[in-house]
């Protein structure tokens, strides 16, 4: 009943993005956590390094993304990368930063030498009047394409990132026109959640009528270029033929719990009627409440198989590198935990669906008729069954119950499921519990200080 | 010692089972006291606003019942030695399972709604005459025919210093499938008060914009965005929508939200602070029901307004 819409917690089991710290040197208008920055702590390193230790064990995560703030900033940062790096458990390190501080070509160099080998610049504006407004610091973009220069001459993996807001929208393809010369892996495009701020008193948020036609031409753009690109947040059926772009997964992200709390949910008024409404996520609510629903401009896909209202969360693809648009059920370490339960019993398993906090096995037997196994991380929390990894439960159950054997049909079927993953779970499967801060842990009581802040000449009025 | 699934329900199951066919029980499910919030009865039916009946999200053992949030409503509205004993008398009255109740606030204060199905077609307003006796009375000189699918009963602070309520509203199903006609009626007559659409909220959003954007309330066509402010995309996660027409408003219930939808629900129409605290306090032994609110709107100006909502729950 409660749509993937409605909760946005999507993963792909291949990144885990540790928030080291919330401390920036610029103050993007469009900032999601401005206040947060306030009063958000980061992660604690012996968490980090539990979670490092989880991935040794596990090897759940093929890529550690530092993130902010401004990771840049930190003094421990290069503690966080001499454990990942020397953990020898992710094959890359990366680091989401704004790109300032590698105008510095030292600074380039000492962090690719402690192992960052993909750099996530943002990049908000073509050009140092846009980009310098929205950071509101005089000579960002300019840091920005010198730290993008040096890092170039690292021979480094360059990505970009832009935030889609009314302040960058006229200007998008020539956003790609000015990252071109580096050549960037790929090339995201996030539409602007606000976090803080439901109704948009800052003015942000830009209207599909505009930003569509805009964000088309700079994908048409990137294209031509040969850049890879993603977009999140903005209906796919509004991408026109760059449809394929759209990807609304995000990392597992180590990080204040809150933060999921406060992100802004979602909905389609053509839900039902699209075939894409497991992987677009819409329009979120403080778009609809500003601008409609745009039910109108919005044109679903027909759908090809008769849509159920998801309860789990977004369908996400392949874990295998390079398969993100693969077939739902092709989650391979996952599917292998009930491989051959279905057919034992004359069913089918119709998709794994994973979150971050659950997977969940969906199995039809005849026509119609389903249930769910669902796993959730080991707890003390009331299961059906507990294996070395998990929670143990079924539901959702779906179809004539009162038909002949199917209820006992379902039953085996649960049973032989169930049974199946406490035998072959390995252990260290863990489905995130909890893994951020929760409570009174996760917030400042103080005011923030500078302490463990590099110091960054001229970079704070 | 590996445990294996006992018996196959509706719900989460949990180990060790015991198997009833609408829940399954755990023993140590958390029994959490309340004062407001009564547990939950062993079989209690769960219906939504148009008597449909349906699956509790979770085991229901140990959990509020649905009257819970009646109870502590009327706590926090300070009325509840005034209607307690009305409201348990019509619920004998009907039977329980019958009875859908309503806490409406709006311009004219905080007023209660009940409805009461009559599926049999019985003159519900001739029983509960009888067995209210001299503590309401009811639609005086009104004879019930008992020609009516619901019936509608809205208590207010007017009725309680009057000792009477003067019209009921009769819900009887209209001439198209899912449709209700509404009117009001006491001892002069009956008057039209209004049509309902019913529709599951997604599948069937098609059929029902058309008829939201045929307001006479509301000019949709002269700003998109005012769909995105009558239709509200917090609640759009209900089960089904109800398309309400009445005099000067229109409304749209929203039936099946989960606890945390209500929780927004709450607090984003402004309920009472003890209210949303109790909802709050008991998210964990209300997260089994769903929950049926309304909203109903108005153009004023360019702006939609929300002259009054309400939160509905089985009695």
């Amino acid at each position: 009943m409660e749509s993937y819409k409605g909760r946005f917690e999507p993963t792909r089991f291949e990144d885990l993005t540790v928030t080291v710290d919330f401390h920036c040197h610029s103050a993007c208008r469009f900032c999601i956590v401005q206040e947060g920055m306030n009063y958000y702590k980061g992660v604690p390193f012996e968490l980090y390094a539990a979670a490092v230790a989880d991935n040794q064990r596990a090897k759940r995560y093929r890529r550690v993304t530092f993130t902010g703030g401004e990771v840049t900033l930190e003094r421990r940062l290069f503690d966080y990368l001499d454990l990942a790096r020397e953990s020898r458990s992710f094959e890359h390190i990366r680091v989401q930063t704004n790109g300032r501080l590698f105008a510095d070509p030292a600074f380039a160099r000492r962090i690719v030498d402690a192992g960052v080998d993909e750099f996530f610049v943002s990049l908000h504006g073509h050009d140092a009047a846009t980009q310098d407004y929205i950071s509101q610091r005089p000579g960002s973009f300019d840091e920005a394409i010198r730290g993008l220069e040096n890092l170039q001459a690292l021979g480094v993996c360059i990505l970009t990132n832009t935030v889609l807001t009314t302040l960058n929208e006229p200007h998008l393809a020539e956003i790609v026109d000015a990252v071109r010369r580096f050549a960037p892996a790929r090339m995201e495009w996030w539409n602007y959640l606000p976090m803080e701020d439901y109704a948009d008193t800052r003015g942000l948020l830009s209207p599909m009528e505009r930003l569509a036609p805009s964000l088309r031409a700079a994908l048409a753009r990137a294209r031509d270029y040969g850049i890879e690109t993603a977009v999140k947040y903005v209906p796919r059926c509004l991408l026109g033929d760059h449809g394929d772009s759209q990807d609304n997964t995000q990392p597992d992200v180590v990080i204040v719990e809150e933060f999921y709390d406060k992100y802004p949910k979602f909905a389609c008024i053509h839900e039902a009627a699209c075939e894409h409404s497991e992987t677009c996520l819409g329009l979120h609510h403080p778009y609809i409440t500003k601008f409609g629903w745009e039910e109108e401009a919005l044109v679903p896909t027909p759908r090809t198989t008769p849509w159920r209202e998801p309860e789990y969360g977004l369908w996400v693809g392949s874990d295998r590198p390079g398969e993100g648009t693969a077939i739902p059920t092709d989650q391979p370490r996952w599917a292998g935990l009930v491989a051959g339960v279905a057919e034992r019993h004359r069913a089918r398993l119709v998709d794994v669906m994973l979150q971050r906090r659950a997977c969940v096995f969906r199995f039809e037997v005849g026509e119609g008729a389903t249930v769910d196994v669902l796993l959730t991380a080991r707890s003390d929390a009331p299961a059906l069954a507990r294996s070395a990894s998990f929670n143990l439960q079924y539901r959702n159950l779906q179809g004539d119950l009162g038909a002949p054997g199917l209820r006992e049909r379902l039953a085996a079927l649960v049973e032989d499921a169930i049974q199946t993953v406490i035998d072959r779970d390995p252990g260290g499967m863990l489905l995130d519990a909890r893994k951020g801060l929760v409570g009174d842990a996760s917030v400042r009581r103080q005011p923030r200080r500078a302490k463990g802040l590099r110091v960054v000449e001229g970079s704070d009025p | 010692m590996r445990r294996r699934p006992r018996a196959l329900a509706d719900g989460v199951a949990r180990a060790p089972v015991v198997y009833t066919r609408d829940t399954v029980e755990h023993p140590r499910h958390r029994q959490v006291g309340s004062a407001a919030g009564p547990r939950a009865p062993a079989g209690e039916r769960h219906f939504d606003l148009a008597f449909v009946p349906y699956r509790p999200l979770r085991p229901s053992a140990g959990k509020a019942s649905g009257d819970a949030l009646l109870w502590a409503a009327l706590d926090a509205a300070g009325e509840r030695a005034r209607w307690e004993p009305l409201l348990r008398a019509i619920q004998r009255g009907v039977g329980r399972g019958r009875t859908i109740w309503g806490c409406s606030r709006g311009d004219a204060g905080t007023t209660w709604r009940l409805r009461l199905a009559n599926p049999a077609r019985e003159r519900l307003v001739d029983a509960l005459r009888g067995e209210l006796g001299t503590a309401l009375t009811i639609a005086p000189g009104l004879a019930d025919d008992g020609a009516y699918d619901v019936l509608g009963i809205d208590l207010s602070p007017t009725v309680a210093a009057a000792g009477r309520v003067d019209a009921v509203t009769h819900y009887r199903r209209g001439d198209a499938p899912r449709t209700l006609t509404v009117e009001a009626v006491d001892a002069g007559g009956r008057r039209p008060a209004g049509d309902v659409l019913i529709v599951e909220a997604k599948r069937e959003i098609g059929v029902a914009l058309p008829r939201i954007k045929a307001s006479r309330v509301v000019d949709f066509a002269g700003d998109r965005s005012r769909l995105g402010r009558a239709l509200i995309p917090e609640l759009f996660a209900c089960r089904h929508l109800h398309v309400c027409r009445r005099g000067d408003v229109d409304a749209l219930v929203y039936s099946g939200i989960n606890v945390d939808h209500l929780l927004w629900f709450l607090a984003r129409f402004a309920f009472p602070p003890a209210l949303v605290d109790f909802a709050r306090g008991e998210r964990e032994r209300l997260d089994h029901l769903l929950f049926d609110v309304e909203v109903a709107y108005r153009q004023s100006g360019a702006a939609i307004v929300y002259p009054e909502t309400t939160l509905y729950g089985a009695l």
